[in-house]
Parts: C-alpha cells; sequence; structure tokens
C-alpha cells in the first residue's frame, strides 16, 4: 500500500493530515505555474479545516486545473470542459453533508460554461467554486480567453482577441452574489485563508473565487511578477465594508493599478437554492438517503 | 358498432382539452374504455386544437381517423376536420357557433358522408343561468350528453370533481351542463338531413334553421351504438386516465427518483409540471434547469451521490446532453434520460409525434461506451420502464435512455391501478455496508472484470476516494493514456453490453389468437384456420396500433402475429431472427421515414424487412389507415 491509501485513518477522531490528500502521482503542470500554489493551498485549506478526503467532492473541469484531479487523494470526479458547475451543484443538492468544491478554468467559466456560471450565482448553489485564472486556454496550447488582456497575441489569434476582455467579478457583482473573493497565485497563506472562508461559506450558498493565476507558457503580460507589483490585500484596508455590494464591485474593478485580492464581498441573507425550497423546509434527511419505493396511491386517485 | 368516435375542435385556449377531459372520464365512469388523443398548434392561442376520444366497451390504444361525432367550437374547425367523415360511418357535427364554414369542399364531404348537423345555441342558454361564452361549451356537453342518451349525474358528477377548486364557478358550470341537457330533451331542434350552405343561416333565423327532421336516423343509430356498448360496460369504477406524462411522473416518485432536471420542451414539459405540482406530497426536488446540458450534468452529479435523480426533453434538448450521455458512459456514474420524440430535423413539428430518435438515442453521444435504450409502448407502460430504467442504470452503471413520444406522453389512455409492487429498488453493486466499505481500495471502483461491472461507492462514504475521471483511466481513475491499460478499460466498459443483453428480458410475440380469442369467449382452434396470416414488427407506440389491428381482423378470423420490441438497444437478436426467417412477409410498422427500427435489424442481424408501414408527417397511425395499409400489401 502506497502513501496513496488511508489505511489507518480514523474516521472518528478525524484527525486530518496533509498526507491523506497527498497522491502517488507528481503534478505535471509547466515550471512555474500558478497551480502548483492552488494545489498547496486547497490541501492546507482542508487540514486545517479538518475536513477528510471521505467529507468532500472534489470536481474538476478540463484544463490545467483538471490535471490536479489525480494528484491529490479523496472523492473526486473529473467532468466534461465547462460543466463542472451544474455537476457540482446536483451532487451538492444530492448530499449536502459533503463539502463540494469545483475548479474550472478562465476558458471553462467565462467561455464554454458561462452559462452555468451567472446561474450557479443566481441560484446560489452552496458550493465553493474556484477558477483557476490564467489569461488564457493553457492545454490547447495557448489561445485566448475571455481574460487575456487586450491586444495581446495568443495562438489562433495573433493581433490579439477579437473580443473585448471580461472582468468576471464584475460579472458576478451583476447576479446577485453572496461571496466574492479574488486570490493570487502568488500568495499561497493567503489562498489558504480565502479558500477556508469559501468552503466555510458554502452551507450559506455559492461561494466564488476568481484567482489570478501566471502561466509561464503563454501569458507574457500578466506574469506572476506583473501581478507582484499591482495587488494588495483589502485587509490592508481597515475600514472595507464586506457588505457592501457597490463599493465591492469599484473595488474589483481595478485590473490594472491596483488589484485588490482577499474575501472582496460576503452576504449571508441570500437564501441558498435549498433554502428556497419550501416543501423541503423541515426534512431532515437527504435525497441519497430517501431513495426507496415512494407510494404514488394518493397521486393516483387522482386520475380516477 | 363497437368502437365510437367524438372529436371536439376548435381554437388553442377555447377550453378543447377541458372539454376533452371532462368527456372521456364521463365515458369512463359510464362504464366504458376510451382513448383520447388530442392535436394543437405550438401556439397559446388561436390555431387549430383538437381532442379526439374514442369509446367501446373494450380496452382501446389508438385514434380511428373516421369520427361520429364532430363538436366544433368555432367557425374554420370544419374545415380541418372535413376528410374525417365517410359514408360507412354514420356521423354528426354539433355547433355552437351559428354558422360554421361550409363551402364546396366541405359540404361535397358532408353530403357524401351523409353528415347531420346540429345547432345549440349554447351562448344564449349559458347566458340563462348566469354564464359566459366559456361554460357554453358545457352547455354543448349537456346537449350532446343528453342526444346521446347517457345518464346525466354521471357528467354532473365530473364536472364537479373538475371544477372542485373553483367553488365559484362550479355552480354555474353545473347549471350550464344541466341547461344544455334539458335543452335536449325539451327542445332540441331536430337534425338537418341536408348541408348547410355558408351564409344560410341569418341571424334571425338561426333558432328556427334545423327544423326538418322529427327523428334523425342517424342520431338513432348512434344511440342504439351506444346502448349496444354500454351492454358490455363493466366496472371502470378504478380505472384512470393518464397520460404517458402523467404516468412517468409517478413511475419515477415510485422508483425512488428523489430530484428531477429538466429545461421545458415539449412533449416532456409536463413530466415537470406534474413532478412539481406534487412536490409538496413527494418532496421531491423539482429543478428546472438553464438549459439541457445543465439538467443532464446536474442529475450525473446527483447520481454520483448516490441519489435516484432524472432527467427528460425532446430530440433536440438530447443533442445538448450527449456529451454527459458520453460521460455517464465513461466514468460509469448511472443516467437516466426520458426522450419524448416530436419530429425534427431542427424544431420541427414541435406538439406532433414520431419514432423518429432512436438512432439518436442509440448512437447520441460521442465515443463507444455501453447503453440501453428502452421504449414504453404505452402510458401504463411508462410507470414501470422509467423505474426499470433506474434498475438497469444503477445495476450496470451506464446510461438508459427511455423512448418515449407525443402519442404515449400526451394522449389520455385508460388504465387499471398501477401496480406499486411490480419493480423492486435494484442498485447493483452498491456498497454500503461500512465494514465492506473499509475493506475498499480505490482500484475497486474500476477494477476489470468479465462482466465489466465494478463495485460502486458514494462520496461521503468512509472509504477510499476515487476519481471518477472523464480522461482514459485506470482502475482508480487516475488519468492514463498507456495503451495497455486504455485498451483493457474500453474492453471493461464495452463487456457490460453482452452482461446486459444476455439480463434483457426476450422480446415480445402477441398474437390475437391467443389473448384476444380468450377474452371473446370463443375459442379458434389453430389447425382450423387456413386463411392468411398477418406478421408485424414494430417498437414503442407502434405496440398501441397493433393491438387494435390485431382486434379488428380477428373479427375477419385473420390471425394477427405482431413482434413487440421495447429492449431496443443492446438489440436481442436469437427470437428476432427465427421470427423473421420463419415470417418473410413480415411488415414493418414505424412512424419515420428511414424505417430506423428495420436499419438496426439489418445491422444486428443482416435480415432486410422489405414491407414497410412508414410515416412521418406529425400523425400517429390510425386504425382505418393501417388496416387498409396493410390489406394492400395483399399478403
Amino acid at each position: 500500500m502506497g502513501a496513496c491509501c488511508t489505511p489507518n485513518y480514523d474516521y472518528e477522531s478525524g484527525d486530518v493530515k496533509v498526507s491523506d490528500f497527498n497522491a502517488e502521482m507528481q503534478p505535471n503542470w509547466c515550471s512555474g505555474c500558478g497551480d502548483f500554489a492552488i494545489w498547496s493551498a486547497i490541501k492546507r485549506a482542508l487540514v486545517e479545516l479538518n475536513i477528510g478526503t471521505h467529507e468532500v467532492l472534489l470536481c474538476f473541469d478540463i484544463g490545467c486545473n483538471g490535471n490536479m484531479s489525480d494528484k491529490i487523494k479523496g472523492y473526486r470526479i473529473h467532468a466534461l470542459h465547462g460543466r463542472v458547475l451544474p455537476l457540482a451543484a446536483g451532487a451538492k443538492l444530492a448530499n449536502p453533508n459533503v463539502k463540494v468544491i469545483a475548479f474550472a478554468g478562465d476558458g471553462a467559466t467565462y467561455s464554454e460554461g458561462l452559462n452555468h456560471f451567472i446561474n450557479s450565482i443566481k441560484s446560489n448553489y452552496p458550493i465553493t467554486f474556484l477558477v483557476h485564472d490564467n489569461g488564457n486556454y493553457g492545454l490547447t496550447t495557448g489561445q485566448a480567453s475571455s481574460t487575456t488582456p487586450e491586444g495581446a497575441p495568443r495562438t489562433a489569434s495573433p493581433d490579439g482577441p477579437t473580443s473585448s476582455r471580461l472582468n468576471p467579478l464584475e460579472l458576478a457583482f451583476n447576479c446577485t452574489p453572496g461571496f466574492v473573493a479574488r486570490g493570487f497565485s502568488g500568495n499561497i497563506r493567503q489562498l489558504v485563508e480565502i479558500f477556508k472562508e469559501a468552503i466555510m461559506y458554502q452551507d450559506k450558498g455559492f461561494a466564488y473565487v476568481d484567482i489570478l493565476q501566471a502561466c509561464p507558457t503563454y501569458n507574457k503580460e500578466t506574469t506572476h511578477d506583473w501581478y507582484m507589483q499591482r495587488v494588495f490585500d483589502i485587509k490592508e484596508n481597515k475600514d472595507y465594508d464586506l457588505g457592501n455590494l457597490a463599493k465591492a464591485k469599484e473595488t474589483a474593478s481595478d485590473m490594472e493599478n491596483k488589484i485588490a485580492t482577499g474575501v472582496l464581498y460576503k452576504n449571508e441573507s441570500n437564501p441558498s437554492y435549498l433554502a428556497r425550497l419550501e416543501y423541503r423546509k423541515d426534512t431532515k434527511t437527504t435525497l441519497v438517503e430517501e431513495v426507496t419505493k415512494h407510494s404514488t396511491m394518493e397521486l393516483q386517485k387522482l386520475y380516477v | 358498432m363497437d368502437r365510437i368516435t367524438i372529436k371536439i375542435a376548435g381554437q388553442s385556449g377555447q377550453g378543447v382539452n377541458v372539454l376533452g377531459e371532462i368527456l372521456t372520464k364521463a365515458f369512463k365512469r359510464a362504464g366504458l374504455n376510451t382513448f383520447g388523443y388530442r392535436e394543437y398548434p405550438s401556439l397559446i392561442k388561436g390555431g387549430h386544437a383538437s381532442y379526439q376520444i374514442d369509446i367501446s366497451s373494450t380496452p382501446l390504444f389508438s385514434a380511428s381517423r373516421n369520427l361520429n361525432i364532430l363538436f366544433v367550437l368555432n367557425r374554420q374547425s370544419t374545415i380541418w376536420h372535413e376528410s374525417e367523415f365517410i359514408k360507412e360511418k354514420p356521423s354528426v357535427i354539433f355547433h355552437d357557433i351559428a354558422n360554421p364554414r361550409i363551402n364546396g369542399k366541405e359540404a361535397d364531404a358532408f353530403n357524401s358522408a351523409s353528415t347531420e348537423m346540429v345547432y345549440i345555441p349554447a351562448l344564449k342558454l349559458s347566458q340563462e343561468v348566469g354564464g359566459n361564452e366559456l361554460t357554453s361549451n358545457l352547455v354543448s356537453l349537456g346537449t350532446i350528453w343528453r342526444v346521446l342518451g347517457l345518464d346525466k349525474e354521471i357528467l354532473l358528477d365530473v364536472i364537479r370533481a373538475k371544477f372542485a377548486s373553483k367553488p365559484k364557478i362550479v355552480e354555474i358550470d353545473v347549471a350550464c351542463a344541466v341547461k344544455g341537457y334539458e335543452y335536449a330533451e325539451f327542445e332540441i331542434p331536430p337534425f338537418t338531413k341536408r348541408v348547410i350552405k355558408e351564409g344560410e343561416i341569418s341571424n334571425e333565423d338561426k333558432t328556427k334553421f334545423h327544423l326538418l327532421s322529427p327523428e334523425s336516423e342517424t342520431l338513432m343509430i348512434l344511440k342504439n351504438g351506444f346502448s349496444e356498448l354500454l351492454k358490455g360496460k363493466h366496472n371502470t369504477s378504478q380505472d384512470m386516465i393518464m397520460s404517458g406524462n402523467e404516468t412517468a411522473a409517478l413511475g419515477a416518485i415510485n422508483a425512488g427518483v428523489r430530484i428531477y432536471y429538466s429545461y421545458p420542451m415539449t412533449p416532456t414539459s409536463a413530466i415537470m409540471e406534474h413532478l412539481a405540482d406534487a412536490a409538496h406530497q413527494t418532496g421531491m426536488i423539482v429543478k428546472q434547469a438553464e438549459d439541457e446540458i445543465t439538467a443532464s450534468a446536474m442529475a450525473i452529479g446527483s447520481m454520483h451521490m448516490g441519489t435516484r435523480a432524472l432527467t427528460g426533453t425532446s430530440g433536440g434538448g438530447f443533442d445538448l446532453m450527449t456529451e454527459h450521455v458520453s460521460l455517464s458512459g465513461m466514468i460509469e456514474v448511472p443516467f437516466v434520460c426520458i426522450l419524448g420524440q416530436r419530429p425534427g430535423p431542427a424544431t420541427g413539428m414541435p406538439t406532433w409525434t414520431t419514432q423518429g430518435d432512436l438512432m439518436l438515442a442509440i448512437n447520441g453521444g460521442h465515443g463507444e461506451f455501453s447503453r440501453c435504450v428502452l421504449a414504453v409502448k404505452d402510458a401504463e407502460d411508462t410507470f414501470y420502464k422509467v423505474q426499470e430504467a433506474f434498475n438497469i442504470a444503477e445495476k450496470f452503471q451506464i446510461p438508459v435512455i427511455v423512448l418515449t413520444d407525443k402519442y404515449i406522453a400526451e394522449s389520455s389512455f385508460q388504465i387499471e391501478k398501477l401496480d406499486e409492487g411490480k419493480i423492486p429498488i435494484i442498485r447493483g453493486n452498491l456498497i454500503v455496508d461500512e465494514k465492506e466499505l473499509l475493506e475498499l481500495k480505490a482500484t475497486d471502483r474500476y477494477k476489470f472484470s468479465e462482466s465489466g461491472i465494478s463495485k460502486r461507492w458514494l462520496p461521503g462514504s468512509k472509504a477510499e476516494g476515487f476519481n471518477a475521471q472523464s480522461d482514459e483511466h485506470d482502475e482508480e481513475g487516475n488519468l492514463t493514456e498507456d495503451a495497455i491499460p486504455a485498451e483493457k478499460m474500453m474492453e471493461k466498459r464495452l463487456s457490460k453490453m453482452k452482461t446486459l443483453v444476455n439480463e434483457l428480458p426476450e422480446p415480445e410475440v402477441l398474437s390475437n389468437r391467443h389473448s384476444l380469442t380468450l377474452h371473446l369467449g370463443k375459442r379458434i382452434e389453430t389447425n382450423d384456420v387456413k386463411r392468411k396470416t398477418i406478421n408485424l414488427i414494430g417498437w414503442g407506440s407502434t405496440y398501441c396500433i397493433a393491438k387494435d389491428v390485431m382486434k379488428e381482423y380477428l373479427k375477419q378470423d385473420i390471425t394477427v402475429n405482431y413482434f413487440h420490441l421495447e429492449y431496443i438497444w443492446p438489440l436481442k437478436t436469437e427470437k428476432l431472427e427465427n421470427f423473421l426467417k420463419e415470417n418473410p412477409n413480415t411488415i414493418l410498422i414505424e412512424c419515420n421515414h428511414t424505417g430506423q427500427l428495420g436499419k438496426l435489424i439489418r445491422m444486428e442481424t443482416g435480415i432486410e424487412i422489405k414491407n414497410k408501414i412508414l410515416k412521418w408527417d406529425g400523425r400517429p397511425f390510425f386504425l382505418e389507415e393501417m388496416i387498409e395499409k396493410i390489406n394492400a400489401f395483399n399478403l
């Protein structure tokens, strides 16, 4: 039995160690890739929250982020490009006792699956969503994404992107969000704190984190150093009001000069998708536990 | 007369369906069997809609092409249905608008069919008891009910039940029906012996017009027809009138489905609506997704966690789901989708029927993987097939597609109480025992085996985790692109098809020489039969027309065998090949242009079925039409 397995894991005491999440397969991202930081930070966050491998479902989209799916242990699902959000939401609705964390890239989230992104915020599914936003498509060798800087040449668009750049947080702020954060792959400790907060928030609703991330191979514009010179932690601003949506939106709008990171907006009063279901208000069981023959005899009477 | 056909026709939004439902239930309560068939346009108001009820004293599964009674709610309806009258079938048109449109073409049709007409001044009668234009339709129902010599209380009971939730209007509704009934008793104008011409009735004349015959011969025939049918009346008090969408919803509830995901699309939107209406009783979550991609992805997410999730759509929505059908095949997470067929390609004819998506169900989704395709045969069967679909999906950890069509999904079938004990919940190789869970290795999840079926356990279980990996993978779900594991894993997944085909039930061969002869109380010995035999083969809703056709041929003492396929993919071939070899004149019946089942059979057995009856105009096969088409083969 290799380091992968957790034969002696004590489910009762729940003493979670980083090694529980360590896989035999080693990461194969490019040297200097921001994914290393996200990978380290998510393991750290889970351990610090004492969430065991069996208490969480890690859902991965397709792209470089998805290559994490076998470099970490636990219950994982590596789904289709752009579709991780509905998959993760479906999983959570079935068993809310399990923490559900979805990972995706900027291509999947802001192009292929944009519809899901908007609707997941609006629906306020109780899940955590972490976007590896590296400003282009990595795995398909460097095409432009919605967050590629204006004018930056990419594979298949040598003269720069032919559509304007999206600031995804601004979009999120227009969809009645409950939790919006921005991280940076150059600050692992901050990422751990943001992830922990986003995981703890998930029972209240949809926790969205956009992680600005270096792509050393294709992104020559918004590089690690470029971000290093511009990011600041919102916690530096002692008067910042986490509950002020307009202010948060304004704060998040600057992507060129002073780029705010950290949890930028948090509101616990939006009901989550599950809390909106009047007919399940008093139900304590999960949908997984409820799979049994349900009688239709009363309903059949309606048709006599 | 062993079948009487009534049609209500008007504009969408005029209440055609409500009237149809009331009449259907009323005939059922009178102790008869019914079949209700709807046609309507893809419009909310306006356009032409109809509700046809076939009535008999034995079970019915199909609609007749020719009418006995047409009740028109607007002028244009006569144009839409003029071709549905024939001389051999006595017919009457009731109209509560003064002057239904009858020009040259319609006049000729009605003349040659000797169709009679009767006008009911329903609006005036309705207003006399405080009603309006909508409730005037109930006046007409009352009149028709009386003209046919049926028991008033039955109709009134059904009306009361129908509008029970609207106590304010139910009294007026009942008063209208009573008014119409009494009008027929005391004042009904005699039927015309000739066809009314356009413009012939002036406003002043309209109540005096029909003063020709004191007692219509056609009416007498129809009245006698009903009393004949009523001689065969039986206890239908526990029978239900249900559409395939309604039985699908109940089947889902009974199967333990706890969440339903869908995006509205005719003809299956009503499944979502029925489930949502029942949610306060069942606690089942009903989620209207932002698109079909979402619905299928969410369903897979929920199934992965271990609940039972269902999705339903039509062909265009299924197109969007196909990437997730493929995902389900790859990660071996069960998936069940109800695919309600309507004519394509593209938007096609949204509110009409077809069997054009068989190949889509079998082939939709990239790559090669195991799947199962079932086709429901009627509304009752839908209740059970939805449940079986979950058992197959969970046992084999594959996608299962349940094919239905607009004909089954939206027609009203009269069925007996549904048996909740018939299909138990079978969850296959799902590990839930705590001790067994602790002994699992991550590699057990996709372990190679001869059956292809490996152990499945659920996220949240105290066991080693695994990766449900959409990339090609090893036994734990780790990505691999190496040749040997790639070859073996594909083999594992596809070997489930062999396991499955062996476990699926044998196809059914129906014959009018067994069940039906017994039903009619006289046994016909097979060796006495020197006459021709008709052999048919079909799938899905063709079961319905085949059932009724068999009954018709029995009257002429002609044997009909019908080979029915309901478990279509993987296809069991042994019995099928024998049947086709023994009966080379077998006729393939399908509601599509290319004979998709025929192609599939040829693909799997090499046998080509030459005789085909195909139809692709959005209408189902009608009884008389099918008989004519079979007779044309001159077997």
